[in-house]
C-alpha cells in the first residue's frame, strides 16, 4: 500500500470530507483496479470512545490501528501520510479490547453466505466432508456412509459421492455491481464535524443491505438487491448514536440500525422506493463491556458486542449471561433485544426479555430509558416492552444491562432416542408438566436426525460393527426402529448434585416413554451441529438445493398436529409445484410449561425449477399460514422483519397495529427509522390512532 | 297474481327472504371459491375411459388373494386396531372433558357409569376391518355381481386423478346413495385398484341383522344410530370417533351426504351433520386439509326398484332382517345391467374454506368447536356442491330416457294409441341429443336402436315389447300380497290405485334419474310459457317465475340459491340452442318460445307430478281450520286421499304425485316459504296454515299446474288397461 502513488485531486473537497473515499480506494487497490481509481489515500480515520482517535490503515491486510490524532491535520495529504508512517510504529497497548467483528466485516465474514470466510464445508471424493477451519470442535473430516448417501440420493436427488468441485461464488463480490450512493452533503458535513467514521464503499454498503435468510443470500449472490444503503456509519458510543440520530432527524436521512447482520426476516432490507439517503448504522464498534457488577449479578454492555465476545470476557471473570442463541458468534446484544431473541438454555437463564435489566434507547425525539437498576419495578406500563421487539423501527439500542450468573459448576450433555416423534413430543410435554426442564432440551424428528448423520466421523471397521450391534439391540430390546425413531438432546447445568438429581428424573421419564439413553457424546454433537447449520445451508445452496428454516411456537395440545400439518402442507404444495426432490423435517427446540418452539427445515432440489426462489417463498408462506391456522405463532424468536408482516394484524389485532402506529408516529415523527419492519407501511398510514 | 307483485316476493316470509338475499349475495363468492377449488375437467367425459372391473385377467380366486399393498391415504399413518381406536377416543381430551366436566357434573351421574356407557357405545359403533373377511366377501361379491350385472364400469381416468391427489391428507369418499349395493361397491373398487379400503358410516339398521352386521363391520363399516336427539354422550362419542378416523388418516372415510338411500333416484338434499363433524378437525387446525371426493354410482336398474315404489306409496318397508335378505336373494335371478362409477374431481377443503379458518384457535382443543355462521354457510355450499358433482358425473342409461318418453306417452296420448318401438327410438334419440347438450353422458355403446333394445331388455319386468313392436308397461303389482291397510304409512290406497301406481312410480324412478339434467330447463321453459301466456315474456318477469318455482322445488331437487342466476342463464342458452326458446331475438330482454314445442312439452310435463302433488298439499293445508294444527302424517294422509280422488276422477293421471317423499318435501317447502307454520308442541311437530300466504302460493302453483296438465286425460281405469296384467310377477 505504501507504494501506491496517491493521485489526490485537491479540488475535490469531498475527499477530505469523506473518509469513505479513502476506504473506497483501499478496496479498489486490493482488487487491482488501479486504472479506475481517481483518489487514493492510505489512511482511515477512526474516532474512538475516549475522544478523537484515528485509525490508520497501512498494510495490504488493512490492519486497523487506533491512535490519538488531531483531526484538522488530515486536510493535507502529505502531512497525513507522514503521520500515518509515524503512527504505524507507535505502540498500541493503550487501547480498549477490540471486538471480534472488524470495521470491514468482509475481511472476516463471507459475503455470499453464513459465517467466517475461512470456514467452509467441502465435499471431496467419495463423500468425504471436510471442514476448512478449526473454529468448530467438530470432526474435521467426515465420511458419508453408503446408507446415508443412498438416502440423500433418494430425497434430494443428489449423489454425495459424485459432487466434487461444487461451483462456489467468488471470494469477493464483483464491485462493478454496486450502484453509486446517493449522498446528502449536509449530512456528510455533519459526520465530519462529529468525527465519526463512515464509508460509502460499495462493498461495505452491500454487506449491510441484507440479512442471512436464504432469500437474502440468494439475492446477494445474484446482486439482486434493489437498494443498498448509501452510507455506513460506525458509531463508537451511545453519545455518537445520539448525535447521528439528531443529525439524521435534522437532515431528513433514514437510519437502519445494523448489529450482527444475522437476521433471517429481511429486517435490514432497504425500501427500494426510499428517495432519502439511507444510512446503515453499524453498531459493531460499540463492543465494550462498560462494567460488570459481580455483587448485583449484572453486566452493562454496549449494544454492538457479539455474544461470543461477551461470553468470552465474562468467562474470564467466572460469569455467563446464559443467553446462547445459535448465532452467538455474530449476533449482537442490541440485535437480541430488538428482535426478542431466545437462547438455547432459556430454561435455566431465561429469554432475552427475562435477562434485560436496563436498556438505553436512542429515538428521534430523545433517549428512552428507565431510571432503575432494581430487580423489578411496578411503575405503570413497562416501556422496555416497546424496545424489545422494535426491530429497528423506533430507534437504536445503545447500551444494555443484562443479568449474569456465575458459571455453572457442571455442564453435562445427554441424548436419548424414542420410538417415534410422537412419543418424543409426549416425553417433552411431560417434562414440562413435571417442571423438570434441563437447561436445554431439544427433540429432532426422524428425518432431521438422519440429516445429522451426514456429518459423522469416518467409521472404522470395528466402529461400524459396534454401530450395527447397537442398532440391532435397539430394535430388539427397546423396539426402536431406525426409520421411525426420534432423537432428543439435552444440556444439564448447575451444581453437581443438582445436575445429578435432574438427570435421574429425566432418565426415569425417558424410560417411561419407551426411550433409551444415547450417551453424552451424541448430545454434544447434536448441539455442535446446530452452530454449523448455516454452513450446511450454504453447501446446500452450492449444490443447487434451496434450503432454509422457519420456526413457530405452539401450545402443547397442538404441537404434534402442527408438525404433521405443516409437513403435509409443504409436501402437498411441493407436489403441486412439481418439485421432485425435497425434504422437510422439524424439531422441538424449546420446552415451555405452556407449549413448545418448533423449527422446520425445508429443502428442495432447485434443478429444473423455474423461479425456484419464488417457489420456495410461496411454499414457506403456505407453511406459515398452516402453522398459524394450527394454533402456532407467527414466530417464536426470529421476529417479523419484512418477511412476515402480512400475518401481524391477525396475530396481534388491528387495535394493536393502530397502537404501534401511534407509537411510531410519536417516537419518530420524521420517519428516520424507515426500515419497514413489523407492520406494512400502508397500515401505519391508515391507522387512526 | 295480479297486483300482488312478483311471485317470489309473495311466496316468501321475511326471514326466509333475508336468508335468500344473503345466499344470493354469496353466490358470486361461491363461484370465486369454486374457481379456486376445482379446475374444470380437461375435456368432455367419454364412455371409453370406463373399464369393466369384472372383466379382469385373473380369476376371482387369484384376485381376492392378491398381495395387499394399498396406496396409503396419508404417509406414515399406522393402522390401528379396533381396541386402539376405542382407546384413542376414550382418552381424547375432548371425551375426557365431556364426561368429567360436563355430563357428570351437570347431570349428577357417576362418572364410572358414563365411562361404561361410552365403552358400550363405542363397541356398538366400532368397525373391525379385517382383510381375510374382506377377501372372502370380495370373492362372494364377485360371483354375485358376475351373475346379476353385465359389468361394473369404473372411470379409470378418475381413478388416476384420485391416486394423484391422495397421499398427504385425509380423504372422504362421498358416493351417491341409491341402493344397499353402494356400501359394498366402493370397497370393492378400492380393493381392485389397490387403494386403502374405506371405513364406512352406516345406519344402525344393519346391526340387528344376524351375521350381516358382523360382516359389514369386518369389511369396514361403523354404525351410527339413526337419531340420537339430545344424547350428548352419544354425540360426543360419535363425533370423536369420526374425528379420530379423520385425523389419523389411515383409511378413507366413506359416508353418504344424502344421509339415506334415495328411494326416488333423485339426489336428496344433503345432510350436514356428519359432514360438519368430519370437517371439524380441519376447521380447528388439526389437519391441514381434507380431500373430499364426490362419487357417482349409476345403476342401470336399481335392485330395490319395486320395494322403493311400494315404500313411496306408503306400503311399509320390511324391517331389515337376515331372512328378508335371503328372501330378497331371488333378486339374483334377474339381470340388472351395468353399474357406472365415477370419482369426480377431488375437492380440497382447504381451498374451499381456507379464508375462513382459524380465529378461534385460542380455545383449547378439548372444548367443542362451535361452527360459525360463515362456516355453516360454507358447509352448505360444499354439501350442495358435492351432490351437484355427483349428478354431473352420472352416466344416464338409455332406459331413463325411454322412461321419460313412455311416461309422456302414457300421460298424453289416447289409450288406443300405443307407443311402438320405432316411435320410441326416434323420440329417445332426440331426447338423447337434448340431454347431451345439457352435459349428460349417455350410456349408449352401440347404435341407438340396439342399445335401446338392450336397455329395455334389462327392464323386461317393467316394460315389454310385443312382437309387433308395441311398447307397454307391465303391471308388476299384481302378484303382491294384499297390503294390510293398518300398516300403510300414508292413506290406505285402493288396490286398483296401487296396481297402476306401483309400475308408474317405478317408471318415474328412472325418469327421476334424468331430472337433474332437465329440471332447470324445465322450470325455465314453463316460466317462459306462463309469462308469455300472461302477455309479458320479459326476462325479468320470467326470472321471477323461475325463482318461485325454484324456491318451491328446492326441497325436491338440488337447487341451491347460490347457483340461481347461473343456472338460469345457462338454461336459457341451452334451450335456445335446442330451439325450445326462440334464438333469433331482437330484444335481448324478451324471451319467446321456439319451434321445438315437442321438447318443450316434454320438459314441462316433467314437472307435472310435482306441481300436482304440491298443489294438493296446498289445498290440504288450506283446509285446516284456523287455529288448528295437523301433524305431518295427517297432512300426508289427507293429501294422498285427495290425490287418489283426483286420480279416480281422471282429473289427474300421474300416480307419482302420491309419493310420500314428494308430499313431505311439499310440506317442508311450504314451511320454508312461510305458507305453512311449523310449531313444536310437547316435542311433536305440528303444522298450521298461514292463510294469506298459503292462498297466494296455492294460486300460483295452481296456475302453473294448469299449464302442464295433459291435453288428453285418461281415468285410472283406462290407464290400468294400458298395463298388461301378469299372472305371476316376480316381486
Amino acid at each position: 500500500m505504501g507504494t501506491a502513488e496517491s493521485t489526490v485531486r485537491d479540488d475535490d473537497n469531498r475527499l477530505f470530507r469523506g473518509h469513505s473515499h479513502i476506504l473506497d480506494d483501499i478496496t479498489h487497490l486490493r482488487s487491482k483496479k488501479i486504472g479506475k481509481i481517481e483518489r487514493v489515500a492510505d489512511v482511515v480515520i477512526w474516532p474512538g470512545c475516549h475522544g478523537d482517535v484515528v485509525g490508520i490503515s497501512t498494510t495490504e491486510h488493512s490492519v486497523l490501528k487506533r491512535y490519538q490524532f488531531d483531526f484538522c491535520s488530515i486536510c493535507d495529504p502529505n502531512k497525513l501520510r507522514m503521520i500515518a508512517r509515524r503512527l504505524t510504529t507507535a505502540n498500541e497497548n493503550n487501547r480498549k479490547s477490540s471486538g471480534s467483528i472488524p470495521l470491514k466485516r468482509q475481511e472476516l465474514l463471507k459475503w455470499h453466505g453464513w459465517g467466517y470466510k475461512d470456514t467452509k464445508v467441502i465435499v471431496t471424493q467419495r463423500g468425504k466432508l471436510f471442514i476448512t477451519s478449526n473454529r468448530y470442535p467438530l470432526v474435521k473430516i467426515s465420511q458419508v456412509s453408503l446408507k446415508v448417501r443412498e438416502w440423500i440420493q433418494q430425497v434430494w436427488g443428489i449423489d454425495l459421492y459424485e459432487v466434487e468441485n461444487i461451483p462456489e461464488p467468488p471470494e469477493n463480490p464483483d464491485i462493478s455491481n454496486f450502484p453509486d450512493p446517493f449522498l446528502e452533503s449536509e449530512f456528510l458535513d455533519g459526520l465530519l464535524t462529529l468525527q465519526i467514521v463512515y464509508s460509502t464503499d460499495g462493498e461495505d454498503r452491500f454487506f449491510r443491505s441484507h440479512g442471512q435468510a436464504m432469500s437474502d443470500i440468494m439475492n446477494a449472490r445474484r446482486y439482486q438487491i434493489a437498494r443498498l444503503p448509501d452510507l455506513v456509519v460506525w458509531p463508537n458510543s451511545h453519545e455518537d448514536v445520539v448525535k447521528i440520530v439528531d443529525l439524521s432527524n435534522k437532515c431528513n436521512i433514514v437510519i437502519i440500525p445494523f448489529g450482527g447482520g444475522t437476521n433471517v426476516t429481511s429486517a435490514v432490507t432497504c425500501n427500494p422506493n426510499e428517495i432519502r439517503m439511507i444510512v446503515s448504522l453499524d453498531t459493531s464498534q460499540m463492543n465494550q463491556i462498560l462494567w460488570l457488577d459481580k455483587r448485583n449479578l449484572t453486566v452493562c454492555v454496549q449494544s454492538g458486542i457479539t455474544g461470543r465476545d461477551l461470553e468470552e470476557q465474562l468467562f474470564r471473570e467466572g460469569f455467563t449471561t446464559g443467553h446462547d442463541p445459535d448465532s452467538l458468534e455474530f449476533s449482537s446484544v442490541g440485535g437480541w433485544v430488538s428482535t426478542r431473541a431466545s437462547g438455547m438454555k432459556k430454561n435455566r437463564y431465561g429469554n432475552i426479555e427475562d435477562l434485560v435489566v436496563h436498556i438505553r434507547f436512542v429515538t428521534a425525539v430523545g433517549v428512552l430509558e428507565k431510571e432503575s437498576r432494581g430487580p423489578r419495578i411496578s411503575c405503570g406500563i413497562d416501556f422496555n416492552q416497546i424496545i424489545l421487539g422494535s426491530e429497528g423501527t423506533l430507534g437504536v439500542i445503545t447500551e444494555v444491562c443484562l443479568k449474569v450468573r456465575p458459571l455453572p459448576q457442571l455442564q453435562v450433555y445427554a441424548s436419548f432416542v424414542f420410538p417415534d416423534f410422537e412419543t418424543g413430543v409426549k416425553f417433552t410435554h411431560d417434562v414440562a408438566m413435571k417442571n423438570i426442564q434441563p437447561a436445554s432440551l431439544r427433540l429432532m424428528d426422524n428425518m432431521q436426525f438422519r440429516m445429522g448423520l451426514i456429518m459423522k466421523e469416518e467409521q472404522t471397521f470395528i466402529g461400524e460393527i459396534v454401530d450395527k450391534l447397537k442398532l440391532t439391540a435397539l430394535r430388539a430390546i427397546a423396539n426402536i426402529n431406525e426409520d421411525e425413531m426420534s432423537f432428543a438432546v439435552a444440556v444439564f447445568e448447575g451444581f453437581k448434585d443438582e445436575v445429578a438429581i435432574n438427570k435421574v428424573k429425566i432418565e426415569k421419564l425417558v424410560v417411561k416413554y419407551g426411550g433409551v439413553s444415547a450417551g453424552a457424546k451424541n448430545g454434544e454433537r447434536g448441539y455442535l451441529l446446530t452452530s454449523t447449520i448455516g454452513y450446511m445451508r450454504d453447501i446446500c445452496l452450492n449444490l443447487g438445493m434451496l434450503s432454509d428454516s422457519f420456526e413457530t411456537s405452539v401450545p402443547w395440545d397442538r404441537v404434534l398436529q402442527l408438525c404433521k400439518n405443516v409437513k403435509s402442507v409443504v409436501a402437498e404444495e411441493s407436489k403441486e409445484k412439481g418439485l421432485k426432490h425435497l425434504s422437510v423435517c422439524c424439531r422441538v427446540t424449546q420446552v415451555y410449561d405452556t407449549g413448545a418452539c418448533v423449527y422446520f427445515y425445508f429443502a428442495f432440489n432447485a434443478a429444473g425449477v423455474a423461479d425456484a426462489l419464488r417457489v420456495y417463498e410461496q411454499i414457506e408462506s403456505r407453511a406459515r399460514d398452516e402453522a398459524i391456522a394450527c394454533g402456532g405463532n407467527i414466530s417464536h424468536h426470529h421476529g417479523v422483519g419484512q418477511k412476515r408482516r402480512k400475518w401481524v394484524p391477525r396475530q396481534i389485532s388491528p387495535t394493536a397495529v393502530g397502537l404501534y402506529s401511534a407509537i411510531k408516529k410519536t417516537l419518530d415523527p420524521n420517519n428516520v427509522f424507515a426500515v419497514q419492519n413489523i407492520v406494512l407501511p400502508a397500515e401505519i398510514t391508515s391507522s387512526k390512532l | 297474481m295480479g297486483s300482488n307483485g312478483s311471485p317470489s316476493q309473495i311466496a316468501e316470509g321475511t326471514e326466509q327472504a333475508e336468508d335468500r338475499q344473503k345466499a344470493a349475495n354469496a353466490a358470486p363468492q361461491l363461484q370465486e371459491v369454486l374457481r379456486h377449488t376445482c379446475p374444470s375437467p380437461a375435456g368432455p367425459r367419454v364412455l371409453s375411459t370406463f373399464r369393466n372391473i369384472l372383466d379382469r385377467d385373473s380369476c376371482d380366486l387369484v384376485w381376492v388373494t392378491k398381495e395387499w399393498r394399498p396406496q396409503q391415504v396419508t404417509l406414515h399413518a399406522r393402522t390401528r386396531t379396533t381396541a386402539k381406536i376405542r382407546q384413542d377416543v376414550i382418552s381424547s381430551p375432548k371425551m375426557q372433558h365431556t364426561i368429567e366436566q360436563q355430563l357428570s357434573s351437570q347431570n349428577e351421574v357417576p362418572k364410572e357409569a358414563l365411562w361404561r356407557e361410552l365403552n358400550d357405545i363405542l363397541i356398538e359403533m366400532g368397525h373391525t376391518q379385517t382383510m381375510p373377511v374382506v377377501r372372502w366377501f370380495g370373492y362372494v361379491l364377485s360371483k354375485i355381481m358376475r351373475k346379476i350385472y353385465s359389468g361394473v364400469f369404473v372411470n379409470e381416468e378418475s381413478i388416476a386423478r384420485l391416486r394423484a391427489s391422495i397421499g398427504n391428507n385425509p380423504v372422504i369418499f362421498m358416493p351417491s346413495h341409491r341402493s344397499y349395493a353402494d356400501f359394498l361397491l366402493m370397497s370393492y373398487v378400492c380393493f381392485h385398484y389397490n387403494i386403502m379400503l374405506p371405513v364406512i358410516a352406516a345406519g344402525m339398521d344393519f346391526v340387528s341383522m344376524w351375521g350381516v352386521g358382523r360382516l359389514l363391520r369386518d369389511s369396514g363399516a361403523f354404525f351410527i344410530r339413526r337419531s340420537f336427539g339430545n344424547d350428548k354422550l352419544y354425540w360426543a362419542a360419535f363425533s370423536e370417533y369420526v374425528q379420530t378416523l379423520i385425523t389419523a388418516g389411515e383409511n378413507p372415510i366413506e359416508f353418504f351426504v344424502e344421509g339415506t338411500r334415495s328411494r326416488t333416484a333423485k339426489s336428496l338434499c344433503p345432510k350436514l351433520g356428519l359432514l360438519s363433524v368430519a370437517l371439524e378437525p380441519y376447521l380447528t387446525g388439526q389437519v391441514s386439509d381434507i380431500v373430499v371426493v364426490p362419487i357417482n354410482i349409476s345403476y342401470d336398474r336399481t335392485l330395490e326398484e319395486t320395494l322403493y315404489s311400494y315404500e313411496l306409496l306408503g306400503v311399509p318397508k320390511p324391517k331389515e332382517s337376515t331372512s328378508g335378505l335371503f328372501k330378497a336373494l331371488n333378486v339374483l335371478d334377474e339381470q340388472y345391467g351395468r353399474i357406472h362409477i365415477d370419482f369426480t374431481e377431488p375437492i380440497s377443503v382447504n381451498k374451499f374454506f381456507g379464508d375462513l379458518r382459524s380465529p378461534k384457535l385460542m380455545r383449547p382443543l378439548h372444548l367443542p368447536h362451535q361452527i360459525t355462521p360463515d362456516e355453516s354457510t360454507r358447509i352448505i355450499w360444499l354439501a350442495n356442491y358435492v351432490v351437484r358433482q355427483q349428478q354431473k358425473n352420472a352416466v344416464i342409461s338409455l332406459f331413463s330416457l325411454a322412461a321419460v318418453v313412455i311416461t309422456h306417452h302414457v300421460l298424453t296420448k289416447p289409450r288406443n294409441q300405443l307407443l311402438n318401438m320405432h316411435q320410441l327410438t326416434r323420440q329417445v334419440a332426440s331426447l338423447k341429443s337434448a340431454a347431451e347438450s345439457f352435459g349428460a353422458l349417455i350410456d349408449c355403446r352401440d347404435n341407438l336402436e340396439v342399445s335401446l333394445q338392450d336397455a329395455l331388455h334389462i327392464h323386461k319386468s317393467l316394460i315389454v315389447t310385443s312382437k309387433d313392436g308395441q311398447v307397454q308397461v307391465k303391471n308388476v303389482a299384481a302378484a303382491q300380497a294384499p297390503v294390510d291397510p293398518a300398516k300403510m304409512k300414508g292413506h290406505s290406497l285402493q288396490d286398483k290405485t296401487l296396481q297402476v301406481g306401483v309400475p308408474m312410480v317405478m317408471l318415474q324412478h328412472y325418469v327421476n334419474q334424468t331430472l337433474h339434467l332437465f329440471i332447470c330447463p324445465a322450470i325455465v321453459s314453463l316460466s317462459v310459457q306462463q309469462s308469455i301466456n300472461q302477455g309479458s315474456g320479459m326476462k325479468a318477469n320470467v326470472f321471477a317465475k323461475y325463482q318461485f318455482l325454484r324456491t318451491l322445488l328446492s326441497h325436491e331437487f338440488i337447487l341451491h340459491k347460490a347457483w340461481e342466476t347461473m343456472d338460469f342463464e345457462q338454461s336459457i342458452q341451452q334451450l335456445q340452442k335446442l330451439g325450445v326458446l326462440d334464438e333469433s331475438l331482437h330484444d335481448s330482454m324478451k324471451l319467446s318460445l321456439g319451434s321445438n314445442s315437442h321438447l318443450q312439452q316434454i320438459l314441462c310435463q316433467l314437472l307435472l307430478p310435482f306441481l300436482a302433488g304440491y298443489s294438493s298439499a296446498c289445498s290440504t293445508m288450506s283446509e285446516v281450520p284456523a287455529g288448528k294444527t295437523v301433524s305431518l302424517n295427517e297432512a300426508l294422509k289427507s293429501t294422498q286421499a285427495r290425490l287418489e280422488k283426483l286420480l279416480l276422477s281422471a282429473q289427474l293421471n300421474h300416480h307419482y304425485s302420491l309419493s310420500l317423499d314428494l308430499l313431505t318435501a311439499a310440506v317442508n317447502s311450504l314451511t320454508s316459504m312461510g305458507a305453512v307454520i311449523k310449531n313444536k308442541e310437547n316435542g311433536k311437530v305440528l303444522y298450521s296454515p298461514n292463510s294469506n300466504r298459503l292462498r297466494q302460493v296455492t294460486q300460483i302453483v295452481g296456475d302453473f299446474l294448469q299449464l302442464v296438465a295433459p291435453i288428453c286425460r285418461k281415468s285410472q281405469d283406462e290407464q290400468a288397461r294400458l298395463l298388461i296384467t301378469r299372472a305371476k310377477a316376480r316381486l
